[in-house]
């Protein structure tokens, strides 16, 4: 690991670090750890040393309660908790929860100081024999804690200011012995990885000149190149995340992109110190096609970020923050979009030859780990039609392709009928606004009905409640609350299926703020309340996206078009084609949809 | 969706027990005692005691065979949370068992009539909270079992072998609450180990039970007690592993941790609403907005509150369960459980204590949870006390 920080080594040697995880980074063994990333676990470091340890000693709360915390962590945690309390450390800020009885504050320290001595010598003494001072010694801890540890347990409690002063030296030694060992040894997968590929692309530079030459020495570059690929693989099986995200930096998307050119760039610095051999665009995508070879799986991760990443762009134009006609935008965004298209067209080429299969249900021991199952395209499908910018050529033709690979007659046959498909075949720009709200339009017709399908089951729910008395916790068993998960896809315990590709993503646990987790605690059984919620919201979809036209985006305000702003309006979706609706049928075709609930 | 997983049947025992004894010799004055103990008519209330790893369990096991034949069914509280009998680590449970133990060394896998998740395997945390689970077990059993002069039970309580300390003190708590009829006690050679000889519960005066003391099941050459040292943490990893294959058809073949851990992967979880469950740790304060975080890829206790029946009574466990994933977006939480989903609909409390989910589950190439972290510091081992 230092030496290949260290030193850049010329690309045959370079093969010697990644022999079987000796030096390459990653430890071959694992550990049942509380936290989920390595992130998260820097997260609490900077939180505890930090002026603000607030939220960090919440994180380690929780850590307590998954079990397998480490000792340093967990006293680590005491000292922060006790300073917090300590007028001494507090800077003369009164407060509540400052504990002003020096005898309570000495007890305190003792105990952490006793916690920690025990903690890293107690077991090495029950198999050793060897006295605490002397493992104590070996191992580094202060000498003064280990007197502490004496003093406070078997005569008078030490006093607050030695204990002070001690508590400073255990924090410092925590850090020391812990946090930066543990901070020096997190692999960095990107910079790894970033190595790796830099020597992918210069053995495939130095294979395609050796072409013509001897076979003996193509051979040798063949060898190295597949052994980089391992590596590669391993990196992607301990952290597919973060090589993902690799191997979209280095297509350089941003490459026109002014604006995130500086950020680019610091991201890049260590690809550059590393290697001379700049990575092309086409380089990279040799790779990726290599890599996708042995995991096709790969391919849809990528696809994942891009479609992200689209998504993303898209919100912050909608938030009007930077908007579509400026010159940044759209080349990164034709770019994205091209890179959508290419990397459905190699899923659909891996699908015909046979690398990915496809499946209807993924069974519990399926043999085959490359398959997909078909709902997964379909779900792709789905959140790529739903994206605004599908007026995009590429877009257009990936969607295209994807239906291909579904081979749904009906879907196909459906958005045949619509027109954005069509006009993309020969779209022109002064279309594409139309075509844009069609999309749209079949975007939240699609949300419009799964709004129904959930105002269904809260109408249910609510009529249940109504006729067999309020529900609280003495009525449990009115609805079902358990249900076996639909559509899954494999995914590492402690994971969730990504919505619309078949990764596995992290749960995104920041999402709701405090505040809100604890309404719901709260409101645990009051499923009155929480259908309530739901109700307004669910009809005013209902009725303006079915019926009439959906809220239009910024973008169309500013152009004065209003035709083509609601070209829709009194037209129904009705076996995939729009037709003009009056208004009695309308009516009654509301009246029907009561029937239905 | 349903007919994919197996409602929980007794699987049969495994055969390969880590220690090499294979064939079992009941002691003489073992058979003695179980004679005794069997031949009385009125259904006996017997609490087995005595230091760990002295035969307890075994000693119960063979109880168990010899009250069968005359009383039909034997009921059974399971009291010892770190190597139950028939229930999961963690887990105070009473049984009712009609069928003779075939496998009188290893423990065997059975549902319970009546569970409480105590998150545990040692009692020493909460000993208030312990004894009330226990308490409340056995007034179900007397409620059930004991009313009725025509149809009573024999009991067989089998006891944890902490039997100092604060573990003594729960003992006579339990035995002054039970107030058996019979209660033996095994002793082994080495006397400082034992229990007090004697009604050691009772205040003096009192008329006591029959007290009945037997050796340990196991004597070395020189006619000393062998205790057999078992892994026990490893039992509790391996009984959990077993529980949760019952997730799983029988004709399903998982032979290997590695097989059960792709198949635990893949298998469709059950899901749930957090609006529809309300969590409780049962061990540790967690902060509101960390809640989820502490749940993800952990064992709960899934169990239903009961709260008509008053604030007082414990919630009753239907099974364990893993929390595979949270999806905070969706407000679901995804839960792997054997639990046939009928039984689930009624549990609305997930309780999480502090047994730990085996890590053999959690890793197989390409599907790595990201708990199991490579690159962690190892704690300070010999080798680099040694070194420095």
């Amino acid at each position: 690991m230092a030496a290949a920080e260290a030193a850049p080594a010329p690309a045959p040697e370079a093969s010697d670090f990644y022999d079987d995880g000796a030096g390459g980074g990653l430890s071959t063994g694992r550990k049942l750890v509380p936290w989920s990333s390595w992130t998260e676990w820097r997260f609490v470091r900077d939180g505890l040393f930090s002026p603000f340890p607030a939220a960090a000693l919440r994180r380690i709360a929780a850590w307590r309660s998954r079990g397998s915390l480490p000792i340093p962590v967990d006293v680590t945690a005491a000292f922060v908790e006790i300073r917090l309390r300590d007028p001494f450390f507090r800077n003369g800020l009164a407060g509540d929860d400052a504990l002003e009885s020096e005898e309570m504050l000495a007890m305190l320290y003792s105990m952490a100081i006793m916690r920690l001595v025990n903690g890293f010598v107690e077991n090495p003494y029950k198999k050793t024999g060897l006295s605490i001072s002397e493992l104590a010694e070996a191992v580094g801890i202060p000498r003064v804690l280990v007197d502490i540890r004496h003093e406070s347990s078997h005569r008078s409690l030490p006093s607050l200011r030695l204990l002070r002063l001690a508590s400073i030296k255990a924090f410092d030694w925590l850090k020391c012995i812990y946090w930066d060992r543990q901070t020096n040894s997190i692999p960095d997968a990107q910079v790894e990885l970033r190595l790796r590929l830099h020597e992918i692309a210069g053995f495939l530079k130095e294979k395609n000149a050796k072409e013509s030459k001897s076979g003996s020495k193509r051979k040798r570059s063949e060898k190295l190149i597949s052994k980089a690929m391992k590596y590669a693989r391993r990196l992607y099986y301990a952290c597919p995340s973060e090589v993902v995200s690799v191997l979209l930096d280095l297509m350089e998307l941003d490459a026109a992109d002014s604006e995130s050119s500086d950020v680019q760039e610091t991201n890049n610095l260590a690809a550059n110190h590393s290697s001379d051999i700049q990575l092309s665009n086409s380089d990279m995508k040799t790779i990726v096609l290599k890599l996708s070879e042995k995991e096709p799986r790969l391919l849809l991760s990528v696809l994942k970020s891009v479609v992200e990443m689209i998504d993303a762009k898209e919100q912050l134009t909608d938030k009007g923050e930077s908007y579509s006609w400026q010159p940044v935008g759209p080349s990164k965004m034709k770019r994205l979009c091209s890179l959508v298209l290419w990397l459905v067209t190699n899923l659909k080429e891996l699908k015909d030859s046979g690398y990915i299969g496809l499946i209807h249900e993924i069974g519990v021991l399926s043999s085959d780990k490359n398959a997909i199952p078909r709902f997964c395209l379909s779900k792709l499908l789905q959140k790529l039609l739903n994206l605004s910018t599908i007026g995009e050529r590429c877009l257009i033709d990936a969607v295209l392709l994807l239906i291909e690979m579904v081979n749904d007659t009906n879907v196909k046959e459906k958005l045949r009928k619509l027109p954005v498909l069509c006009l993309g075949r020969l779209a022109k720009s002064s279309f594409l606004p139309e075509s844009r709200t069609i999309c749209n339009q079949q975007g939240s017709v699609e949300n419009a009905i799964e709004t129904l399908e959930l105002f269904k089951v809260q109408l249910k729910r609510q009529k249940n409640g109504t006729t067999e008395g309020s529900f609280n916790t003495s009525t449990p068993e009115k609805h079902d609350r358990w249900s076996v998960a639909k559509s899954w896809t494999p995914c590492p315990i402690g994971t969730v299926p990504c919505s619309f590709s078949s990764c596995a993503v992290l749960p995104a646990f920041d999402v709701i703020s405090h505040e809100q987790v604890s309404t719901l605690e709260n409101e645990t059984f009051e499923e009155v309340n929480h259908s309530e919620r739901f109700e307004p919201q669910t009809e005013e979809l209902v009725d303006e996206s079915i019926l009439e036209i959906p809220k239009s985006s910024p973008e169309y305000e500013i152009s004065d078009v209003t035709e083509l702003t609601c070209p829709l309006k009194g037209r129904l979706l009705v076996g995939g084609v729009w037709k003009m609706v009056a208004e009695e049928e309308l009516l009654l075709i509301k009246s029907k949809m009561k029937i239905l609930l | 969706m349903a007919g994919t997983r197996a409602t929980p049947t007794r699987t049969p025992p495994r055969s390969s027990s880590p220690a090499a004894r294979s064939e079992v010799v009941v002691p003489s004055d073992w058979a003695c005692v179980v004679t005794t103990v069997s031949s009385d008519p009125t259904p006996p209330v017997v609490v087995v005691c005595g230091p760990k790893n002295s035969g307890k369990s075994t000693f119960s096991r063979v109880l168990l065979n010899a009250l069968l034949p005359r009383h039909g069914k034997v009921g059974y509280l399971d009291t010892d949370m770190g190597q139950p009998e028939f229930g999961l680590p963690g887990c105070l449970s009473f049984n009712v068992v009609d069928e003779p133990i075939t496998d009188l060394l290893n423990p065997t896998l059975r549902e319970a009539e009546r569970c409480y998740f105590f998150g545990d395997t040692s009692s020493k945390r909460d000993p208030e909270a312990y004894l009330n689970c226990l308490f409340h077990l056995y007034d179900y059993f007397v409620g059930k079992y004991r009313c009725d002069k025509n149809e009573m039970l024999p009991l067989i309580v089998n006891t944890p072998g902490w039997v100092k300390g604060a573990g003594f003190d729960m003992l006579v708590e339990l035995l002054r609450y039970i107030c058996p009829t019979i209660v033996v006690q095994i002793r082994i050679t080495m006397q400082s180990k034992n229990l007090p000889d004697g009604v050691f519960w009772l205040d003096g005066g009192q008329t006591g039970p029959k007290m009945i003391n037997i050796g340990a099941a196991f004597h070395d050459a020189s006619n000393r007690s062998l205790l057999i040292q078992k892994d026990s943490c490893g039992m509790r990893e391996r009984r959990l592993v077993e529980y949760l294959k019952q997730c799983f058809l029988s004709n399903i073949s998982l032979s290997t941790n590695k097989e059960l851990a792709y198949a635990l992967a893949s298998l469709p979880p059950y899901q749930v609403p957090f609006s529809d469950v309300a969590v409780v740790h049962l061990h540790c304060k967690v902060p509101a907005g960390e809640v989820w975080r502490s749940l993800n890829a952990t064992i709960v206790g899934l169990a239903v509150s009961n709260a008509s029946e008053g604030t007082r009574s414990i919630p009753c466990c239907v099974g364990l369960g893993i929390v595979r994933g949270v999806d905070i977006q969706k407000g679901l939480l995804y839960v792997i459980t054997p639990v046939p989903l009928q039984r689930l609909q009624s549990v609305d409390l997930l309780q999480q204590g502090l047994i730990e989910i085996p890590t053999t589950i959690l890793q197989v190439r390409g599907c790595v949870s990201p708990y199991m972290s490579t690159n962690v510091l190892h704690k300070i081992s010999e080798r680099d006390l040694y070194a420095g």
